[in-house]
């Protein structure tokens, strides 16, 4: 019974959007090289300029680029020069960090942090927030994110509460000796945020910012779920011809929607003539267009910022405010952000300093979730979908209901049941404010020399309230009231289960956090010698809940609602019987850690460096019997500054040092609890008593992930700085990480969650930097360079094929822990190409083609073929900085690869399925023999052999390397000095950037952006390219 | 301040993270889990299906896809073949930890906030819980109390809650006296009186104990107990009540009944899928009530309809008829 389709024959590709992209981008950068070019004629047309500044300006530039060696690196405990740390602190490339334009603080570090990368197509990434690892992965099936700490303490809530502007520093402890003082939450690293203050004795400074961006809208043609109306109504037509819609047209109890294209094949009161030339018509319908014209916009961006600080010998204070507001790819999608800080200090005494600072963040999200509900409806999300009707209004759609029911609904009394998106757009309220404080209060009190004691307390406060607001005239509002109507028996509503009306849903969610912390600090040098030691003891508590209720009948002028009898079992319409949407849920949860900990380094004639620290963490996540162990967790660390040395005398060398670190860190799973729990059920059995039923066993030996790491490196540089660099390898051996084991079932549970699991981890952190000329014109290159790799060493539970097919790195799916391989992996069925005489795809059993599918699927788990790790292996960045005057340019690269994915195709299983789940594939798959050298698609075959579609799915020719380069941005500033001017002004800086500007090489030559693979039909547009304006002036 | 000065102790970092948890701190909690009867009210059924006063067709043994089931019913030399799992034995140390749970918690909270007769009642509860599991466990995985060959293959007693820690098995002697002597605590501290029949009494301890003495063959101490539980416990029911009419004549929890517990559920030992031996069916005189409130003789053969349950699933708890039974035979 194999037919086969001809439809589609002869469809052209989609044109080529990354193709668009680079024309865009061209032209792009064509304006930008106009500009610059402007600004160097005018640059040289101001010959008064002496020769001597210029030279100057440019010794200030390359200091600039040299900071990174100079400043300070912060480990959220201490501050300490650079030259005295053994471990590995990374900070974002900073002029690149300062010159990007954008909300939030995260995104800029994309590429210009060494060991840092951003992992694309995560269940993180598809949650609208980052993934990202710090010298690979740590952790099998705890958190994976590094720890965020701002200020000193670990940050609750979203980063994108602070404001780039007010950032002053970032710096990433990347091995054991600089971030194990974090103890239990340092295992993926920490990322440490210092927001700006003023220095004592500063003179008033004031510093203005406007940004501006805007972006493409997003790409309709990119997602491969798709098909053009022409094909989907001949598959339509096909199936409709089989027979797959006749329940569905006769089905007069649940009234189960029908495409306008079948209706008009079902119609049997057109004519054969009528009915084609209406389907014709339909056939030249493209929903994407419409989509793109109708609810995409082009995202914007303006920020706007202030800031004021100044210091006396006894006060410093610093002040900012900013405002951001941003549209986002979607109409009546936009957000706002006002942000104020207020940071002072004050020493009544020489020897005593009082410090107060208060961080207020409130953020407004407002969202439409229209498109969403159209597009996310695959029954009904057609290609031929017109939201206009051809007198030019607002057009019903088909949706939810079949059109007659919805027709003869309108005449039993039911409210309007029909669906008009244009109509729709805008009409609910659905915002999100969200309010976030932190006071911050400290004291240092000087002992005697060398020796301080500190005080500080944090008090964070982070609240989230979002409304949703559905009007009496919303289809969600309608739908609700007309589906719990009460009916009589001619079907004409006699009364209402949820009365007339809007309803309301909100949600408030608050989360509290205190932190202490008592600290000595010691630093003195004794001739030679130098000590450092700090010891101190913190505590942090941090409670959340949230809680949700929903009104009925809510009359938002006068805040009105109706109640309902929310415990109700009714007879729903058009079929069926339902409880109301529950109004209510409460959550609440309680973090607590205990610390002390201690750090120490000694120095001998700035030539040998060592560097201890240890930290004893407690937690209410930690089973009882590891809080009374109270086992620390500690690192080592040596630094010989071999250039320091007497015999040293490479000329060519200045600067050359050795460090080699060790140490241990920590990690948490939220999701398992040192305690048993249980869950009350109503009702026990010959009792009725209400019981309690184990729901997770509580493990008192349950402690953190502990994560090992050594690293070897050195630091170097050429006369005059010409070339330096680092490089460091790594390698991390992590024990006790979370995994589930099989326990004797003497112990009462077979299958239990602790600390099972190993795995292992190595790689390379290479940084250089080149000067490559200098002078009035000058270029200089930074190099990031990274490898990371993982590996599982240990885990007690073997995955079957399915498992490890189906997790594949993207869209969040699940860890593939098998022993031997990294925990993100993509294996699959070996593939032996189509079959020439009718296009089955065919595998490999024991070397001979097959098309035994359900052996080919059942395999064994040892013989499926491994690619590699599904999360990028080698990744880093490319920066080049040229300098003409007072203008820069710098162009930033980055890479990623070493990694494979999945992608998606024609599945003629989902694509026949109970709603048609198109994709482009469709259109080149094989139809007559020859086909097989042209394309690895399948042919049609119906009725549908499942497990040929899911041997195709996991066939290893949808495996792709994921390897690319992007042009993340080109960035162009120029700086006007004011020497003596009347309105007080220092400078101006004017910047102009393009980002997200494209791929320029990919390993796959699929026309898919590697880094957002899309799933479905309705997500994933790949970044689009975005132009920045800025100014900058400084009074 | 306060919280600074609270988290200096030990008990701060004891908080459960999540308040959608129950964490089994309260006494009421403790009562919540005991009152679990669809898990702790259970007894190994292996025993029962290699016993020989039943039988099932070859049509039934055959469909049966458990191996172990098949197995024990043959007094097979290797149960498992390929199957790693014995739910009389998984069963029955789950229900072991849920008792340990339950004392490990009580410990905990009489630690803080004293010892009551509640607590001291509750502790009773899960010591009777866990000692009948081992003792019914005993019964099917060691070889009998005395024996001197394999005496070193008593339980592994499981005392705590700790998953983590894996005693091995102690010896044949030790894991009866473990019964013992936690069934002798359970006693000074259970109610006589209760409210529920799936909670442990005073006179459930006695049975049990008389029941533990009678496999230990120490007839005096079993008599005395099973006195002792008869003199406190429930009258035997008059048959004349019970109505034949009924699908299960036998309610559960009826007056016999001191405590109820179910034999696990295998397909062979389940409602008509085995038939009583006719031998057994024919000994009763038809004047007996019991041959009909017991015994249903259908064209298959003679179903069994007595169960103490009150269903089509076989009773395993302890009820006042087999006290009398050991009474008898310990004077015999």
């Amino acid at each position: 019974m194999k037919q086969n389709l001809r439809i589609g024959e002869g469809y052209a590709p989609t044109r080529s959007n990354l193709n668009q992209r680079y024309i865009r981008c061209i032209s792009l950068m064509a304006v930008l090289t106009t500009m610059c070019l402007y600004a160097v004629k005018q640059a040289s047309a101001q010959e008064a300029e002496p020769a001597a500044t210029a030279v100057a300006d440019t010794i200030t530039a390359v200091r600039d680029t040299l900071a990174i060696e100079e400043v300070q690196v912060s480990t959220g405990y201490q501050r300490i020069p650079k030259e005295r740390a053994t471990g590995s602190f990374a900070q974002p490339l900073e002029h690149v960090f300062k010159s990007r334009i954008s909300t939030d603080i995260l995104s800029r570090l994309d590429g210009i942090t060494s060991g840092m990368v951003f992992n694309a197509n995560t269940g993180n990434t598809i949650n609208g927030s980052y993934d990202i690892n710090v010298r690979g992965r740590s952790t099998i099936n705890a958190n994976d994110q590094p720890l965020i700490v701002v200020d000193n303490f670990p940050y609750y809530g979203d980063l994108i509460d602070i404001n780039p502007n007010d950032v002053a520093q970032i710096t990433v402890l990347k091995d054991a000796a600089a971030a194990s003082i974090w103890g239990a939450r340092a295992g993926n690293g920490v990322i440490v945020i210092t927001t700006k203050s003023a220095k004592n004795n500063q003179q008033l400074r004031v510093s203005a910012t406007a940004n501006t961006a805007i972006a493409d809208k997003a790409d309709q043609y990119y997602n491969p779920f798709f098909l053009p109306s022409d094909a989907y109504i001949e598959i339509e037509r096909f199936l409709f011809e089989q027979g797959k819609y006749d329940n569905d047209l006769n089905n007069t109890i649940s009234f189960p929607v029908v495409s306008p294209a079948i209706e008009i094949m079902a119609n049997e009161h057109l004519s054969s003539q009528d009915s084609l030339s209406l389907v014709n018509k339909l056939k030249k319908i493209d929903v994407r267009e419409q989509n793109h014209r109708f609810f995409f916009t082009n995202p914007t961006l303006q920020q706007y910022a202030l800031n004021i600080s100044g210091g006396t010998d006894a006060a410093t204070f610093y002040l900012s405010g900013g405002y951001d507001q941003s549209k986002l790819d979607l109409k009546f999608n936009n957000n706002q952000r006002i942000s104020l800080n207020a940071v002072t200090t004050y020493n009544p005494l020489k020897s005593l300093t009082l410090s107060a600072g208060i961080h207020f963040t409130q953020r407004k999200d407002n969202r439409d979730g229209t498109f969403d509900a159209i597009s996310q409806r695959t029954e009904s999300y057609y290609p031929y979908i017109e939201y206009l009707n051809p007198d030019g209004g607002a057009s019903p759609i088909t949706y939810y209901y079949r059109q007659s029911y919805i027709n003869q609904a309108a005449n039993s009394g039911f409210l309007d049941w029909r669906f008009t998106p244009l109509d729709e757009l805008g009409m609910t309220t659905d915002q999100a404010n969200t309010l976030n404080v932190r006071v911050l209060t400290g004291l240092n009190y000087q002992i005697w020399e060398g020796l301080t004691a500190g005080i500080k307390f944090q008090y964070q406060r982070l609240s989230n309230e979002n409304k949703r607001l559905h009007p009496q005239n919303t289809f969600a509002a309608r739908d609700l009231v007309n589906r719990f109507s009460a009916v009589d028996e001619a079907g004409q509503v006699i009364s209402y289960h949820v009365p007339v009306g809007g309803y309301l849903e909100r949600t408030f969610a608050l989360q509290t956090a205190y932190n202490f912390r008592a600290q000595l600090n010691y630093a003195r040098v004794f001739g030679k010698h130098r000590v450092d030691a700090l010891a101190g003891y913190e505590i942090n508590e941090s409670t959340g809940s949230s809680d949700y209720y929903m009104l009925f009948g809510y009359d938002d002028a006068l805040a009105t609602h109706t109640p309902v009898n929310s415990s109700g079992y009714f007879q729903t319409n058009p079929s069926g019987m339902a409880s109301l949407p529950s109004n209510a849920a409460l959550s609440a949860s309680v973090d607590r850690f205990r610390s002390t900990y201690f750090l120490g380094s000694y120095t001998f004639a700035d030539k040998y460096i060592f560097t201890t620290s240890a930290r004893i963490d407690g937690s209410n996540y930690f089973g009882v019997a590891t809080n009374q162990k109270s086992v620390p967790l500690w690192s080592v660390g040596t630094k010989w500054n071999i250039d320091q040395e007497t015999f040293y005398d490479i000329t060519w060398l200045p600067k050359l040092s050795l460090t080699a670190t060790y140490g241990h860190s920590g990690n948490l799973d939220r999701m398992t609890t040192g305690i048993s729990t249980f869950l009350y059920i109503n009702g026990a059995r010959l009792t009725n008593l209400r019981y309690a039923v184990l729901r997770s066993v509580g493990n008192p030996d349950l402690r953190w992930e502990k994560i090992g790491q050594a690293k070897f490196g050195f630091e170097f540089a050429l006369t005059d700085h010409r070339i330096s660099g680092s490089v460091e390898y790594f390698t991390k051996r992590g024990t006790d990480l979370i995994g589930t084991t099989t326990l004797a079932p003497s112990s009462g549970v077979i299958n239990y969650r602790g600390n099972y699991s190993e795995m292992k981890g190595h790689g390379m952190d290479i940084q250089l930097q080149s000067i490559n000329i200098r002078g009035r014109f000058g270029w200089r290159t930074n190099l990031l360079l990274n490898t990371a790799f993982d590996r599982v060493t240990r885990y007690d539970i073997s995955l079957n094929n399915t498992q490890m097919l189906a997790a594949d790195g993207l869209n969040g799916k699940g860890v593939v822990p098998v022993v031997g391989k990294p925990v993100y992996s993509v294996y699959s069925l070996a593939s032996a190409g189509l079959d020439p005489e009718n296009g089955n795809p065919r595998g490999y059993i024991d070397g001979q083609v097959s098309q035994d599918y359900p052996a080919l699927l059942s395999i064994n788990p040892e013989k499926l073929r491994y690619h590699g790790s599904g999360r990028p292996t080698v990744f880093g960045g490319l920066i080049n900085t040229f300098d003409y005057g007072r203008l820069s340019l710098t162009v930033s690269l980055n890479f990623k690869g070493g990694y494979y994915f999945r992608r998606s195709s024609v599945n003629y299983a989902t694509l026949f399925g109970n709603s048609i789940l198109p994709h482009k594939d469709f259109l080149y798959r094989w139809q007559t023999p020859g086909d097989e050298a042209k394309t690895n698609v399948p042919s049609v075959v119906y009725p549908v052999d499942k497990g040929r579609e899911d041997f195709y799915r996991y066939s290893s020719v949808l495996i792709e390397k994921g390897d690319h380069v992007r042009l993340q941005d080109i960035l162009l500033g120029y700086k006007i000095p004011f020497r003596e001017s009347r309105s007080g002004i220092r400078d101006i800086e004017v910047l102009a950037s393009v980002s997200n500007v494209g791929i320029i090489w990919k390993a796959t030559n699929i026309n898919l952006d590697p880094d957002m693979i899309p799933s479905s039909p309705n997500t994933s547009y790949p970044r689009q390219v975005s132009l920045s304006v800025g100014l900058k002036a400084n009074f | 301040m306060s919280l600074l000065i609270a988290s200096c102790k030990n008990e701060w970092l004891d908080v459960k993270p999540s308040k959608m948890l129950v964490d089994a701190s309260t006494l009421a909690d403790f009562q919540g889990i005991l009152d679990n009867n669809n898990l702790l009210n259970k007894a190994p059924a292996l025993g029962f299906l290699s016993a020989d006063n039943f039988y099932v067709s070859v049509a039934s043994w055959q469909a049966t896809t458990s191996t172990l089931q098949r197995n024990t019913y043959v007094w097979a030399d290797d149960l498992y073949e390929a199957e790693t799992q014995n739910p009389d034995w998984t069963n029955a140390y789950a229900r072991i930890l849920v008792s340990n749970v339950v004392l490990d918690g009580i410990e905990k909270f009489e630690r803080t906030h004293g010892v009551s007769e509640e607590s001291k009642v509750l502790r009773g509860a899960a010591l009777f819980f866990r000692s009948f599991d081992f003792l019914n466990l005993a019964q099917i995985f060691c070889m009998p109390y005395g024996n001197q060959e394999y005496q070193a293959y008593g339980l592994p007693l499981k005392l705590n809650s700790n998953v983590n820690e894996r005693p091995d098995r102690a010896k044949i002697d030790e894991t009866y006296f473990r019964v013992v002597n936690d069934l002798q605590e359970a006693c000074s501290v259970l109610p006589a009186t209760i409210t529920y029949k799936t909670r442990p009494s005073k006179a459930a301890a006695y049975g049990l104990l008389a029941r533990a003495y009678l496999f230990m063959q120490e007839y005096d101490k079993a008599l005395r107990y099973a006195d002792s539980c008869i003199r406190i416990g429930p009258d035997l029911l008059d048959y004349n009540t019970l109505l034949s009419s009924a699908n299960y004549p036998l309610p559960a929890l009826n007056d016999e009944v001191i405590l109820h517990a179910d034999l696990a559920v295998y397909s062979l030992n389940y409602g008509t899928a085995f038939n009583v031996d006719s031998n057994l069916y024919n000994s009763y005189l038809d004047t007996d009530l019991r041959k009909t409130l017991f015994f249903r003789a259908q064209a298959d053969g003679i179903k069994y309809r007595g169960s103490y349950s009150g269903s089509a699933i076989s009773f395993g708890g302890i009820s006042i008829s087999e006290m009398f039974l050991i009474h008898s035979e310990c004077q015999a």
